[in-house]
C-alpha cells in the first residue's frame, strides 16, 4: 500500500476526530510516517493527554464552529478530515430513555454533521479537501444492542455522501469505510470470547487487522483515491455479503 | 482573459485582510475570483445576487473565504443580510429602520434608510459593501 500512498499523494495536514481512540492514533500515526502533518481533534483534556502520549498534537475542541480560530499556522488550512467518532451508545432501542435519545442524537449526529460542516467550509476556501468517514458494517447488520450505533454510523454516512455530491466540483471529495469486526476499542470488546467464532465467519478467515484499515485509510486519503466519492466502500473480509452459517447467533 | 492580475490582487487583498484595513478590497477581491470577473467592474453598490449569476454554492464559498480571511467562524445570516426581512416581520409594530439598526449594526444609518427602500422590492439586495461593512465589524469585535 505504501507504493500506492505516496507522501505527497495524500492530502494534508489531516485532521482526526476521535483522535483518542485505537484506530484515529493509528491512523495519526501512519500520516506521520508518510511525512505528512495531522492534529487530533479532541473532546476533552484527558482525550488530548492520550493524544499527545501517542506521540501526535491535538487540541480541545468544544464547539466544531471555533475551529477557524482554533487551527493556527499550516493546519488553518486542511486538506483532510478523518471522521473517526463513535458513539458508545449500547442499548435496545426500546430501552433507552428519552434523555439519553436526545443525548445521542446531539453527540452522535448533530456534532458530527457541525464538524462536518465546519471542516467543510475550510476545505472549501482553498478549492480541496478529503473527507473520510469510518464507519461500521454494523450499519447493514446491527447486532442486538447496536440500534443507535449503526443510525448513528447511517446518519454520517449519508451526510459524507451528500457532502460528495455537492462538494466535488468545488475539490471537496468524501466517502465512508465500513469496517467490520476491528481487534480495537469497541470491537475488542465484543471480540472478547468470540474471536475464534467470528474469525470462522469471514471469508477470509481473519477479522480485519489494524493495519489493514490504517493503509487503506491511507490510500482513501491519497489523491489518486479522489474518484472513490459519495460512496461507501466495505471492509470486512466478505462477511456482510455472504449468507450466515446455521446455528450461529452472535 | 490573464487571471494572473486577479492573482496578485487577491494576495494582497488577504495581507490587507489580515491587517485588518481594506475590508471591502478583500471581499471585492473574493467576489471577483469565485465570478472570474474583473475587481474593477466591481464596487460597493453591486448587489450580489442581481448583479451577478449567484447560488447558493456561491454564497457558500463567499463565506467561507471570508471566514478564513477574518480567522473565524461568519454567520451567513449576518453576512448575507438573509433574515432581515424576518427580522423585520416579526415586529410589525415596530419603525423597520429601527429593527434594522438593532440586528444589524455594522450598517450606516444611511444604508439603515436604504435597506428599508430596498425591502419594497422582493429581491436579495445585499451589496458588496453590506458584506465588508460585516467583516469589519467582525475585525472588530
Amino acid at each position: 500500500m505504501a507504493g500506492i500512498t505516496s507522501e505527497s499523494a495524500i492530502y494534508e495536514p489531516v485532521l482526526v476526530s476521535g483522535a483518542s481512540s485505537g484506530l484515529g492514533m493509528a491512523v495519526a500515526a501512519a500520516v506521520l510516517r508518510h511525512g505528512g502533518r495531522v492534529l487530533g481533534l479532541c473532546r476533552n483534556e484527558a482525550s488530548l493527554g492520550t493524544v499527545r502520549d501517542s506521540g501526535y498534537d491535538g487540541i480541545v475542541v468544544e464547539e466544531p464552529e471555533r475551529l477557524p480560530e482554533l487551527l493556527k499556522g499550516c493546519y488553518a488550512r486542511p486538506a483532510a478530515f478523518v471522521d473517526c467518532s463513535h458513539s458508545r451508545t449500547e442499548s435496545l432501542v426500546a430501552s433507552l430513555s428519552p434523555a439519553d435519545i436526545d443525548r445521542w442524537a446531539l453527540q452522535d449526529i448533530a456534532l458530527r454533521a457541525r464538524y462536518l460542516r465546519t471542516v467543510v467550509r475550510l476545505m472549501l476556501a482553498q478549492r480541496q479537501g478529503r473527507c473520510l468517514f469510518v464507519s461500521s458494517a454494523a450499519v447493514d447488520a446491527p447486532a442486538v444492542g447496536q440500534g443507535f450505533y449503526a443510525a448513528a454510523k447511517a446518519a454520517g454516512e449519508g451526510l459524507y455522501t451528500s457532502v460528495g455530491l455537492e462538494m466535488a466540483a468545488h475539490g471537496i471529495t468524501a466517502c465512508s469505510l465500513r469496517l467490520g469486526w476491528l481487534d480495537s476499542g469497541r470491537g475488542r470488546d465484543f471480540l472478547a470470547d468470540k474471536k475464534e467464532l467470528c474469525e470462522h465467519l469471514i471469508p477470509t478467515g481473519h477479522l480485519v487487522g489494524m493495519d489493514e484499515a490504517v493503509s487503506c485509510i491511507l490510500f482513501l486519503l491519497s489523491r489518486s483515491s479522489a474518484s472513490l466519492n459519495a460512496t461507501t466502500l466495505t471492509m470486512d473480509g466478505g462477511f456482510s455479503r455472504a449468507k450466515q452459517k446455521p446455528g450461529t447467533i452472535l | 482573459m490573464d487571471f494572473s492580475r486577479f492573482a496578485a490582487q487577491a494576495k494582497a487583498a488577504c495581507a490587507i485582510c489580515m491587517e485588518k484595513i481594506d475590508a471591502l478590497a478583500c471581499i471585492r477581491t473574493i467576489v471577483a475570483e469565485i465570478f472570474e470577473r474583473d475587481p474593477d467592474t466591481l464596487g460597493p453598490e453591486t448587489r450580489l445576487m442581481q448583479d451577478l449569476p449567484c447560488e447558493s454554492i456561491d454564497l457558500l464559498e463567499i463565506a467561507a473565504r471570508v471566514s478564513q480571511r477574518a480567522g473565524r467562524e461568519v454567520d451567513d445570516e449576518a453576512l448575507f443580510l438573509r433574515n432581515l426581512r424576518a427580522l423585520v416581520a416579526e415586529r410589525p409594530g415596530d419603525d423597520p429602520a429601527a429593527v434594522i439598526a438593532a440586528n444589524f449594526p455594522w450598517l450606516a444609518p444611511s444604508r439603515v434608510e436604504s435597506a428599508v427602500a430596498d425591502m419594497r422590492s422582493p429581491a436579495p439586495f445585499v451589496t458588496l459593501a453590506d458584506m465588508a461593512a460585516y467583516l469589519d465589524y467582525l475585525q472588530g469585535c
